[in-house]
């Protein structure tokens, strides 16, 4: 009887281990799948969505592994010809107009990007969905018509993390992250993020489109269209230079 | 003599010398009540910012003020604290560290002054660990817990660690409160929800209360509505010594609450060594040193001695730091003086008008007076004495009506909890207990004094000039 009921809990807890294994793989083979690329090149189209008004962005963006990122604005006319560049931690912009360099300051980090609902923030930390939480299969669910593990995503205790829990939906057969909510440390939600329109681009099955909607902000929402992509794309590190930002078109 | 008859005169019509007292009493109340008003907000303001903002004395690098570069830090730290706090007249001396980063939560970034401090030897200058909300913390009890953080109540607010709910507990708080039970389930309705803002809690509120309502409890929901998340998490992100992108977590260990809104919204206290090991600085370094003296009046010595001790870093006071404080308290005394002045100069014309009267009405008698023989300078006399009279007798009687109530209000102290946001961006409390000293009500007795002998003089020169023949013969 007793040794019945050992290994009753044995197997309990050996599944719930494996499921917080699991839960993990899943997310970093998702994480991977975005990340986990040599290098990339692509045009984006990025609507901002506001109550009042919508404007759309579009740029250019080279990409080597997670460090290095070079962003081209192209239109519209007005903010065309500014670049950002991302090194590790940190990042610089070029504004042709009033031909400046500048390094953006802590100040500056958790503004939107281009006034969307994109923090620059988010762009310079976003590894961190890997190590810095712990994971947990909560259930499955069906998004955009695609079967889906939902993964609750607790934030570890000491980690730099400002969100209490996120939840992510990732694709079962792709593991495309196709929707997240992130809450607060009371469990609110505070942004909603979607991947939708799942298309293969340069040979790869990825969500064609990003949406990203503020909870407590009625009306607001950034849409990312990617138009074009193409992966592993021969590009130096001395690309993703000062020098260059100034220079790239 | 010519006191008593002076004296005689003034209640001789009763009526309206007691109107033209009244008057001046008023006045005189009115005047020195605000002025105690005034300045009892002014030396509280003065006294929050000697014990929780800036204390005596402050030193750092030449450049550190003007260029906030974290590079313009002081050196040897340990060695100058040595030597200042072996100084006369140094009561105690602390160092702390600046960095100027950004605070985020999961809804809401903004800027902050880091400050690295060590809560033992801060305890010794700033009082600002006295103020502590009760239930957020204990101020770094245990300086282990690396991750807290010491922050003010309304960077608590923007962050949104302190936010707006209702539940059944508060409902029986607002209770016992004696609320109306209309404006009770009015606000019930929204139990269970959380409101992220003031702002937002308002306009909830907005929609249950009517605009009486509102003003009458408003203050009080809010208050009571206000939660706090404890140990809530926060991150910080500043630049360190090398130029490069840093940060960590922090939890709220503590939140103050003092009346300066402004440094509240910005002023984030953490251990001094988890700073100095996030910015890699050596040990032995600081930005700043802080100085408290045994006596304030000794700022002004003591900022010219270490300023000869140390020329080679910046040495400032309080007054230099904060000049808009050194101008109130330097001249608060002036303003006082000229707002007496008005008041006593509109109390003129009343005297005048009645002295005037007494004087047109008694001409018969000053022809008499003349006639059998009182000198022009006795008349003159006696008619400034009345006036002196008049406006000293209203002038006593409104200081120690307002001497009493100013003693009364400043025990309690007056609440100005409508004003609270307009007062508190300012950097003022809105409980202002009202303060004067001694020294103020004996140039206000001056001042009255002056004011009764100039406001005769004309009732008085139209006396002299009375023909005493002719002013025998009028009726």
């Amino acid at each position: 009887m007793k040794k019945k009921l050992f290994t009753t809990v044995l197997i309990v807890f050996s599944c719930l281990f494996m499921s917080a294994q699991d839960a993990r793989e899943i997310i970093k083979r998702a994480n991977d799948k975005i990340n986990g690329e040599e290098s990339s090149f692509s045009i984006m189209k990025m609507t901002i969505i506001r109550p009042e008004w919508e404007r759309t962005l579009e740029f250019k963006n080279w990409t080597k592994g997670t460090d290095y990122a070079l962003t081209l604005i192209t239109a519209p006319a007005r903010d065309k010809g500014q670049s950002f560049l991302k090194r590790g931690s940190e990042m610089w912009s070029w504004n042709p107009t009033i031909n400046r360099l500048i390094k953006l300051p802590p100040s500056m980090m958790s503004q939107g990007w281009m006034g969307s609902d994109y923090t620059n923030d988010d762009i310079l930390k976003e590894s961190s969905v890997v190590e810095d939480y712990i994971h947990e299969i909560t259930g499955e669910d069906e998004i955009e018509g695609r079967k889906c593990y939902r993964i609750k995503m607790t934030a570890k205790e000491e980690a730099a993390v400002i969100w209490g829990h996120q939840v992510r939906w990732i694709d079962k057969d792709d593991y495309l992250f196709l929707k997240a909510e992130l809450y607060d440390e009371d469990g609110y939600l505070v942004r909603t993020e979607l991947g939708k329109n799942i298309k293969t681009m340069d040979g790869r099955l990825i969500p064609s489109i990003l949406e990203v909607i503020p909870e407590d902000e009625e009306g607001y929402k950034t849409v990312v269209e990617i138009e074009e992509i193409e992966f592993n794309i021969p590009v130096e590190d001395g690309f993703f230079s000062q020098q260059n930002l100034k220079r790239v078109r | 003599m010519i006191t008593k008859t002076a004296w005689k005169n003034v209640w001789r019509n009763k009526i309206r010398s007691l109107v033209v007292i009244a008057s001046v009493t008023v006045g005189i109340f009115a005047g020195v009540f605000a002025v105690g008003v005034m300045n009892g907000a002014v030396d509280q303001r003065v006294d929050e910012v000697l014990d929780n903002e800036v204390s005596h004395i402050q030193i750092t690098h030449p450049d550190f003020r003007s260029n906030n570069d974290l590079a313009c830090n002081l050196e040897n730290v340990s060695t100058l604290k040595e030597r200042i706090s072996g100084l006369e007249k140094v009561e105690a001396v602390c160092d702390r560290l600046f960095v100027v980063g950004m605070a985020n939560t999961a809804r809401k970034s903004v800027g902050v002054n880091i400050i690295g401090i060590n809560p033992e030897e801060e305890k010794e200058i700033f009082g600002l660990y006295k103020e502590l909300e009760p239930g957020t913390g204990d101020y770094f009890a245990d300086p282990d817990r690396e991750e807290l953080s010491y922050i003010g109540f309304d960077l608590a607010k923007t962050l949104n660690i302190i936010r707006y709910q209702v539940n059944d507990e508060i409902i029986e708080e607002l209770r016992s409160e004696e609320l109306p039970e209309d404006i009770l389930a009015g606000i019930s309705e929204f139990t269970g929800e959380r409101f992220d803002n003031e702002r937002s809690f308002k306009k909830a509120m907005r929609s249950v209360l009517t605009a009486k309502q509102e003003s009458e409890y408003g203050r009080l929901i809010l208050e009571k509505a206000q939660t706090f998340r404890e140990r809530a998490k926060f991150t910080l992100t500043f630049v360190n010594s090398n130029n490069h992108q840093t940060g960590g977590v922090f939890r709220v260990g503590g939140i103050y609450n003092i009346p300066n809104s402004m440094f509240e919204s910005n002023q984030v206290f953490i251990q001094d060594r988890i700073l100095r090991r996030l910015i890699e600085f050596p040990e032995n370094t600081a930005h700043q040193i802080v100085i408290r003296l045994t006596d304030v009046d000794d700022t002004r010595t003591m900022t010219k001695k270490l300023r000869s001790d140390f020329p080679e870093l910046e040495v400032l006071n309080w007054k230099q730091i904060q000049p808009d404080m050194a101008m109130m308290s330097d001249f608060a005394g002036v303003m006082y003086g000229f707002f007496m002045v008005i008041i006593l100069a509109a109390l003129a014309f009343g005297i005048v008008n009645t002295m005037l009267m007494v004087v047109l009405e008694r001409t018969k008698e000053l022809g008499m007076l003349t006639a059998i023989g009182m000198n022009k300078k006795k008349v003159f006399r006696m008619i400034m004495t009345e006036s002196v009279f008049l406006s000293l007798t209203g002038g006593v009687a409104g200081m120690v009506v307002s001497w009493i109530i100013i003693k009364v209000t400043s025990a309690r102290g007056i609440n100005f909890g409508s004003m609270q946001e307009g007062l508190e961006a300012m950097g003022f409390s809105s409980y202002i207990y009202p303060d004067i000293g001694i020294d103020f009500f004996m140039i206000v007795t001056i001042l009255i004094i002056i004011t009764g002998i100039l406001s005769s003089v004309y009732p008085a020169l139209k006396a002299l000039k009375l023909d005493p023949a002719e002013a025998l013969r009028t009726e």
